[in-house]
């Protein structure tokens, strides 16, 4: 046959972090979507305003009420960098925001008020940040976020460094297989403790070790 | 959109009365860049919780105080080891062992076919006496990260998935600190800091 081979699929991988989504607006597939599961009021200038402020490299991830003092009622969004709110009340100037490197997780403090809105509190590596929601899912929904894009966020960094674990894994596979075998019959006491040696004495003496 | 613009947004203000409350203290000393980022390592260590500036090595403690100091918390009564505890910190002082342990206790945690926090311990005791270290040092660091990890009531921060594979940080952290105290106490001299 003349035509060519079908390449290979590019294996598949696990959640990344974008790196150019094009300009965020209201009809970008993130933005979109989180704004139709999210806020339940209408705040389309909050929104708006806070959609200038999503980056290039930054997906929307959940979008919902949320009341913070200063400032009173209005939007927070979750992105797969920073934790963002905005006042309604904001005639003007930047969110609030908080890198997702540095958020830990969102917890629900006591019961929801007669008006049904839940107290939580935004958990970062210094402080506890409290806010109210309009419901207790809603508090869940962002606390997903926040996790879920931190994990990614810290999965992803190529420039991370990695622990030094000295192979400690592979190593203990093999003592492990000894063991194994040692506890199956396959090696008995005089064996076992030989081949122990060997593992983590390889270059002394055998009459050292007793 | 214009290039001037900031994205960042502002830091979400902290309660009243919470550490992240306070300032960091400069001096406003003539410091070159790449000392300024060494130093920057250890800001809130020395700066936030010992009040001592970030822009300088110098702070205000009596030497003899800052002897006491460095002898109770670090175990550090000359110049030798002065050296030596600052060598050890940058080479992971906590976190080499932390880096080791931590594979080990995962599996575990997850109850990895194979992993069982027995045979952890026996393997580390093994490698070790084969390294001519010390078995409880390694022993006592699985079981207290272990411990840490399997407590009946878990608190949140011990199951969230940004749990570290490594603590340099709390080392590098801390290395401005025990610099600045050991010079301070005469143990270090200005070029080597």
């Amino acid at each position: 046959m003349d035509t060519d081979p079908t390449p290979p699929a590019a294996p598949l991988q696990g959640p990344q972090l974008p790196t150019d989504c094009g300009p965020a607006h209201r009809l970008r597939p993130d933005v979109a979507a989180a704004l139709i599961w999210g806020p339940e009021r209408n705040q389309a200038i909050t929104a708006d305003r806070l959609i200038s402020y999503i980056r290039d490299d930054e997906l929307l991830l959940v979008a919902h009420n949320a009341w913070f003092n200063p400032g009173g009622w209005g939007l927070v969004f979750v992105t797969s960098r920073r934790l963002m709110f905005l006042a309604n009340s904001t005639a003007d100037g930047p969110p609030y925001a908080l890198p997702i490197e540095a958020a830990l997780w969102l917890t629900i403090n006591g019961e929801p008020d007669e008006a049904g809105n839940c107290k939580g509190s935004v958990i970062d590596l210094e402080r506890a940040i409290p806010m109210w929601f309009t419901n207790s899912r809603t508090i869940d929904f962002v606390n997903t976020a926040v996790t879920r894009a931190m994990a990614v966020q810290l999965q992803s960094r190529p420039d991370s460094e990695a622990a030094h674990t000295d192979n400690v894994l592979d190593h203990f596979s093999k003592y492990s297989a000894l063991r194994r075998a040692h506890e199956a019959g396959a090696l008995d006491d005089e064996a076992m403790t030989n081949a122990v040696h060997r593992m983590f004495w390889p270059s002394s003496p055998r009459q050292d070790w007793q | 959109m214009s290039s001037d613009r900031s994205y960042e947004g502002i830091p979400f203000p902290s309660p009243k009365g919470s550490p992240a409350n306070v300032e960091f203290r400069w001096l406003g000393s003539a410091i070159d860049e790449r000392n300024q980022s060494a130093l920057n390592v250890g800001a809130h260590q020395c700066s936030s919780l010992n009040h001592m500036p970030c822009d300088t090595l110098d702070y205000n403690d009596a030497p003899d105080h800052a002897r006491t100091q460095i002898k109770e918390w670090w175990g550090i009564t000359g110049t030798i080891e002065a050296r030596q505890t600052v060598g050890r910190l940058l080479d992971g002082m906590h976190s080499a062992s932390y880096e080791v342990v931590f594979p080990l206790v995962e599996q575990a945690v997850t109850k990895s076919d194979g992993h069982t926090a027995d045979a952890h311990r026996d393997f580390l005791a093994l490698r070790a006496l084969g390294r001519g270290q010390s078995p409880d040092h390694w022993v006592s660091s699985y079981n207290a990260l272990s411990a840490l990890r399997t407590t009946v009531d878990v608190p949140k921060a011990l199951t969230h998935p940004s749990w570290p594979e490594h603590i340099r940080a709390w080392d590098f952290a801390r290395l401005p600190y025990v610099v600045r105290v050991a010079r301070r106490a005469g143990y270090l001299l200005d070029d080597e800091c």
